[in-house]
């Protein structure tokens, strides 16, 4: 599965692109949370960068964790053990 | 509901009508209709269940007593009025979501779930409440067994001890309240420290999906039908969020279970395989932010939590009827068995893309003019640690459902079973979800103003779209660079909580029942050898008896002893 190109590209010139314009709000015109961490520029970057590491290390923990456990594909009952 | 004024001497009668009792009385006509006219009798009954909500007053109606307690079928107020039209207008696009699809059962569980659920939002006593909450819980059971998914029914049966559980715990808290006396029965703020408000809050922890109780709802959710998924998503932890913020506010412990219901789900949305469930947790997620707002207990922490609620049903409700869309033509929603889905299904896809940017609170969406209400009413109280937990989750509900849905949807592949795109019934019903959550989103003044508290805000502020944008823009590039692209995604099958009493506990329970039955029949056996051995002994006497002179040992001691009797009479005499 390579999704690379195609919708890859489409999503990630999407991000950039609310990421740029968010950057340019936040560091050109100052428009910013007034709390804690959110008034420092670029702290929710900061925020959604490490939401993005925790969910590939989640991701990965989860294949490494379970990954033994095949899904069967049948009509939908992934879990019936009870 | 009739009620009379006794006191009066023309008698006067006044109708009133709980909102919620007209789907339950349409879930009657939904057996004997044809499938045709099912989805209208479904949207008919929404449509005057709104009418209804919307044609009364604030206040309670003419109350009755029932064996001494005061039974107010309908009490309205600007809290419920919030909830019951966020359910009345799920119930119309899951109505409309219903004509794609042939299950009358299905439709008359939905209708009778939607009904009591709503019914429930609007009653004025706690007796009412625990019968409509007890009612919407078996229809969702009832949804779950109608399912024609494999597995549908063990998922039913766990579901309906779950809501028996629930049940339980409301009845006992109940009966404690009410021998305080019979005001004790008025459906208002409960005291967490008495018995009756224990057990209450007990049974909603498990209605709202609290830590270690939020199982049931990922459960039921993937093992539901297409509709059914959508349906449960709305018309269930919704409830038991209206419940908490009635009779448990401002109560500090909220804050901590829910911050615990969104950071025990936050792991499972973004690493579970499954979308349905994926969106279940997601939805445990926003359910937990609801729940700590509730905590809070400020008004603007209250009216937060109402309207993030109000967003929360209709993005969901969205997402889900999207991914049954999906489950409908591909019989299941595994991000590993997603590719080519696109190719496919492009109509659903891009709708499955929409609802999952819905609830990710993108800017024009409900859930983002919701949630930076709620930002803005833990900043009020400086609570840093919650506000950074809800600062995080739209970038964690982005990755988890949006990015991840739509890179395996639109992933090269192919898939053999090429039906085409879901019944238009089912494409129309979630896109009216969509448009709905992207109306509010773009106009949320009018749902600020549906607020018990007046709420001045402006959510397209740019201190409010720029941390936002920045937020999921960095979340999103870092995911979309970082992920590996080579590698092929695993189905993996992730444990929660329930695979302790699904699986050891479950084991130990059977250990437990075949060792007793095996103790049962050893005492059985003993006691029949016993008795039969008695018996024996008993027989052997009473044939000896009646020969006592056959010449055996035995009887020649049995002449003396009585030889014995007659001579010591004699003596005495």
């Amino acid at each position: 599965m390579k999704p690379r190109g195609g919708i890859w590209g489409m999503l990630l010139l999407f991000c950039a692109a609310a990421l740029l314009a968010g950057l340019a709000l936040d560091i050109g015109a100052g428009a910013r949370a007034d709390f804690w961490i959110a008034a420092q520029a670029g702290a929710p970057s900061a925020l959604g960068a490490g939401v993005a590491v925790f969910a590939i290390v989640a991701s990965r923990l989860a294949g490494m964790a379970h990954g033994q456990r095949e899904t069967k594909r049948r009509g939908g009952d992934a879990d019936a053990d009870a | 509901m009739a009620s009379v004024r006794p006191s009066e001497e023309a008698v006067m009668l006044t109708l009133t009508l709980n909102p919620g009792f007209v789907p339950i009385m349409a879930a009657l006509a939904a057996f004997a209709t044809p499938r045709g006219v099912r989805p209208l009798i479904i949207v008919g009954s929404a449509l005057t269940a709104l009418w209804l909500l919307l044609d009364r007053e604030f206040g309670a109606a003419a109350a009755i007593a029932q064996m001494g307690l005061p039974v107010v079928l309908l009490n309205l107020d600007a809290l419920n009025r919030i909830f019951g039209i966020a359910l009345i207008i799920a119930l119309i696009a899951i109505g409309i979501y219903s004509s794609g699809r042939r299950n009358r059962y299905e439709d008359a569980a939905i209708l009778t779930m939607a009904g009591s659920a709503i019914a429930a939002l609007f009653v004025g006593d706690l007796v009412s409440f625990v019968a409509a909450a007890s009612l919407a819980g078996l229809s969702g059971a009832w949804l779950v067994f109608a399912s024609p998914l494999e597995g549908a029914s063990r998922a039913g049966a766990r579901l309906l001890i779950w809501h028996g559980l629930e049940g339980l715990l409301f009845l006992v808290g109940v009966a404690f309240h009410l021998s305080a006396g019979a005001g004790g029965s008025v459906f208002a703020r409960l005291d967490l420290s008495t018995i009756g408000g224990g057990f209450i809050f007990a049974g909603l922890m498990i209605r709202v999906g609290g830590p270690l109780a939020h199982v049931w709802l990922k459960d039921a959710i993937a093992h539901a039908s297409p509709a059914g998924g959508g349906a449960l998503a709305c018309f269930t932890t919704m409830l038991g969020v209206y419940a908490l913020a009635r009779l448990f506010p401002a109560e500090p412990v909220l804050v901590l279970v829910g911050a615990a219901m969104t950071v025990w789900s936050a792991f499972y949305a973004v690493a579970e395989d499954d979308l349905r469930r994926a969106a279940a947790y997601a939805m445990t997620m926003q359910a937990g932010i609801c729940v700590a707002l509730i905590g809070v207990g400020t008004p603007l922490a209250l009216a937060a939590a109402e309207g993030h609620a109000f967003a929360t049903v209709l993005g969901y409700l969205a997402l889900q009827l999207a991914l049954g869309a999906i489950v409908e033509r591909l019989g299941h929603a595994r991000i590993s068995g997603l590719a080519g889905a696109a190719g496919a299904l492009p109509v659903n896809c891009l709708l499955l893309l929409g609802a999952g940017l819905s609830v990710a609170g993108l800017p024009g969406f409900a859930s983002f003019a919701t949630h930076a209400v709620a930002l803005e009413a833990v900043a009020e109280w400086e609570l840093r640690w919650l506000w950074a937990l809800f600062a995080i989750v739209p970038a964690i509900v982005f990755v988890g459902l949006a990015l991840r849905g739509s890179l395996a949807a639109y992933a090269a592949g192919h898939h053999p079973a090429q039906k085409g795109e879901a019944p238009f019934g089912m494409m129309l019903g979630a896109g009216l979800a969509l448009f709905l959550s992207a109306s509010v989103g773009l106009a949320p003044r009018w749902l600020y103003d549906l607020m018990p508290t007046g709420l001045e805000f402006q959510a397209f502020a740019p201190d409010r779209l720029a941390p936002q944008a920045e937020l999921l823009g960095a979340a999103g590039v870092v995911f979309l660079l970082l992920r590996p692209t080579a590698a092929r995604a695993k189905a993996a099958h992730l444990l929660d909580v329930d695979a302790l009493y699904r699986g050891p506990l479950a084991s130990a329970g059977r250990w437990a029942g075949v060792l007793t039955l095996r103790v049962y029949g050893a005492w059985q056996d003993w006691a029949a050898s016993l008795a039969a051995g008695g018996a024996k002994r008993l027989r052997t006497l009473a044939e000896s008896c009646d020969r006592p002179y056959a010449g055996s040992t035995g009887a020649f001691f049995q002449l003396l002893a009585l030889a014995g009797l007659v001579i010591a009479a004699l003596v005495t005499r």
